[in-house]
């Protein structure tokens, strides 16, 4: 059995019950980090869709309990990464993109919290984002909604509050009817607080910069992630301006982060049909 | 099915009565445990943490489910036997495929977990009486308890559980 929904309070339950009854399980998280809602896994195999799951698997191998670990690409990754395997695209220089997670309208929503504080740290990088622009007038900014905010019914509050956040910076929404992971080509740099596009960005070998303005235990003291990780207005406009001058080689060279490229998983180095 | 909720029922006693490790490893009971009563869900809205009476919310949402004439599990592959365990019907597409695309293995069945159950019309009465009187206890619990709304979906996962190890038994 492939269980797709690791995240679930009883997943672990149904992994005991399939051992019981000698029913193999493999379990397959998202590409987000383990340490949300993933970090007590019982399965025979869990496959992996990230390079950080695999130093978080060093920090929680106690409660991850597994045989096999395997590694996979992201979610939908088989379906757009030949437009990025085949040769590099160039990305326009000093562009910038928010890929939002949509935290405010979860909370509108009435989502249980996780604990993350994702809607301030959200809040915190659209202000420093604004304070940016305003200060480096050659760049532009582009805002990657969430499919939430993309809802119809929502579209206005979405207009309303990204005007209200950043403040008078001049930024355009992303086009309609393309999704964001087919579209990675459009910003340079992108940065985000906490989202799995996060991850297939880097991925597909793109520049990315991760807002973490308090999030619990992440990333991983120490990790190759927290190279790329900011938070404040003075580190993320440091980051910005040096991910600008380097090539997107340099970028993954420099933060030592190349095994999150697609380059490293020998399934995606080969021609997808 | 009887006896599968039965098998569940076993197992959920035995895992909440699992100890914190004084020493040592902890065991896997316990690991369990501790996913079931604190982890973050979304499966019910954040209102259900302050909602006294969500454990009866869920004692009448699952028996809806339970009498309800629904399936969401769908045969894909004859040949194969291997299950796919997604949340909706809508999502099964693309994660049959990613999947069959990682391990170049057909995939037979899809079940979507937040649509089913189906339980099967002749032991269904039986099942339910079984089921609701271990269920109830858990619905008072709720009226107290902080962690009321991990508490509440044990009474819809003790139900889910049975009628997916009854399901994935049949089909082995």
């Amino acid at each position: 059995m492939y269980n797709f929904l690791p995240y679930e309070l009883d997943s672990n339950l149904i992994s005991l019950l399939c051992r019981q009854h000698e029913i193999q399980v493999t379990k397959i998280p998202s590409s987000g980090p383990l340490s949300t809602h993933n970090r007590i896994m019982i399965s025979d195999e869990v496959a992996f869709s990230s390079s950080y799951h695999n130093e978080e698997y060093a920090l929680y191998r106690e409660s991850i309990r597994t045989s096999k670990v395997l590694m996979w690409g992201p979610e939908r990754a088989y379906t757009y990464i030949h437009r990025y395997s085949a040769s590099p695209l160039a990305t326009p220089q000093k562009t910038i993109g928010f890929y939002s997670h949509g935290a405010w309208i979860r909370q509108a929503d009435d989502h249980a919290s996780d604990g993350l504080n994702i809607g301030d740290a959200e809040l915190n990088l659209l202000n420093h984002l604004a304070v940016f622009m305003k200060n480096n007038p050659g760049y532009s900014l582009i805002v990657f909604p969430h499919p939430r905010e993309r809802n119809e019914k929502r579209w206005n509050d979405t207009q309303d509050f990204y005007s209200k956040h950043l403040h008078s910076t001049r930024f355009s929404f992303a086009a309609k009817g393309i999704a964001t992971a087919h579209s990675f080509e459009i910003v340079d740099i992108a940065v985000a607080a906490f989202s799995t596009i996060v991850f297939e960005r880097l991925f597909c070998g793109f520049k990315t910069l991760i807002g973490n303005y308090g999030i619990p235990g992440f990333p991983i003291e120490d990790s190759t992630l927290q190279n790329i990780c900011f938070n404040s207005l003075e580190t993320m406009s440091s980051k910005i301006l040096s991910a600008c001058t380097q090539s997107t080689d340099e970028f993954f060279s420099t933060n030592k982060i190349s095994g999150y490229r697609f380059h490293a998983y020998p399934k995606y180095t080969q021609p997808i049909h | 099915m009887l006896n599968d909720l039965k098998i569940v029922i076993g197992l959920l006693k035995k895992i909440l009565d699992a100890r914190s490790p004084v020493s040592g490893e902890a065991s896997n009971e316990w690991l369990v445990k501790q996913c079931l009563l604190h982890n973050v869900t979304y499966q019910l809205t954040a209102e259900a943490s302050h909602d006294k009476w969500i454990g009866f919310r869920e004692l009448k949402r699952t028996t809806k489910n339970i009498f309800a004439r629904k399936s969401a599990t769908q045969q894909l592959e004859q040949a194969s036997s291997s299950v796919v365990l997604g949340g909706f019907m809508a999502s099964q597409e693309v994660i049959v495929n990613y999947i069959e695309f990682e391990t170049g293995k057909k995939i037979g069945w899809y079940l979507a977990k937040t649509e089913w159950p189906e339980v099967s019309a002749p032991g269904k009465f039986v099942f339910w009486w079984k089921w609701f009187w271990f269920s109830m206890p858990f619905a008072f619990r709720c009226i107290t308890e902080p962690n009321r709304t991990n508490i509440a979906l044990l009474i819809r996962e003790t139900a889910d559980t049975a009628l997916l190890l009854f399901w994935l038994r049949k089909k082995k």
